[in-house]
C-alpha cells in the first residue's frame, strides 16, 4: 500500500491499518489523534510482553473497505511500526466472521459483520469423508468418449 | 444511493493480501461524535 491518504483533518482520515488477532483492543497512533483533532476520553493500563503502562483512550468510528462501519470504538493510543497508524484488534474481529484462505497461493482475507456461520474445517472434513464412504465411486461417471469394448 | 456504513450489513469484505505486506488495509477513522453510544 502507498502512503496514508489524509482527508479533511478533524472529520475523517484514511490510514494504513493492520489486523491483529493477538491484540485484545484496537490501537491508533498520535498521527491519527492529531489528524482528527480528538480528545482522550480516559486512561487505561496497557500490558505488553515486558511492559505495563497507562495510555490514553479515544472514541472513534472505523470504516472498513466496502463501507462497513463500526461506530464508537474505544481505542488506545500507541506506537506502531512501519507506517502503520491503526491496529484492528479482537474488539473488532469479534464482531463478525474473519477468514483467511490461501487457494493457489493467493492469500485472501474476508470479514463480515455480523457473524453468520461457524466455519469448522474438522466437521467439513468429516462430512466429506462420510460422503465418500457412502458413495465410494465419488459420483464417477463413465467417459462418454471412451469406446466400448465389443 | 450509498448505504449507511453503520446500518445492518452482512456482505463480506474481501481483502487481497500481499504476503510481504501482511494483513494491511486502508482504514477510514472518524471522530465518534456521540460518546454516549460506545460500541
Amino acid at each position: 500500500m502507498s502512503d496514508p491518504l489524509t482527508a479533511t483533518p478533524g472529520r475523517f482520515a484514511n490510514f494504513e491499518a493492520i489486523w491483529d488477532t493477538g491484540a485484545t483492543g484496537s490501537v491508533i497512533t498520535q498521527k491519527v489523534v492529531d489528524a482528527l483533532q480528538i480528545s482522550p476520553v480516559g486512561l487505561t493500563r496497557v500490558l505488553g510482553v515486558n511492559s505495563s503502562q497507562l495510555s490514553e483512550e479515544y472514541l472513534v468510528n472505523f470504516v472498513l473497505p466496502s463501507q462497513v462501519g463500526i461506530r464508537g470504538v474505544r481505542v488506545t493510543l500507541g506506537q506502531l511500526p512501519g507506517g502503520i497508524e491503526a491496529l484492528i484488534g479482537m474488539d473488532i474481529i469479534n464482531l463478525g466472521d474473519f477468514h483467511i484462505s490461501n487457494v493457489a497461493g493467493n492469500t485472501v482475507m474476508s470479514f463480515r459483520v455480523p457473524s453468520l456461520e461457524v466455519i469448522d474445517y474438522v466437521k467439513i472434513g468429516e462430512a466429506r469423508q462420510k460422503t465418500q464412504t457412502s458413495n465410494p465411486r465419488g459420483g464417477h461417471r463413465p467417459n462418454p468418449k471412451k469406446p466400448k469394448r465389443r | 444511493m450509498p448505504r449507511d456504513a453503520f446500518e445492518g450489513y452482512d456482505e463480506p469484505v474481501n481483502i487481497d493480501i500481499d504476503p510481504e505486506e501482511g494483513l494491511k488495509i486502508l482504514l477510514q477513522v472518524q471522530p465518534c461524535e456521540d460518546e454516549s453510544e460506545p460500541n
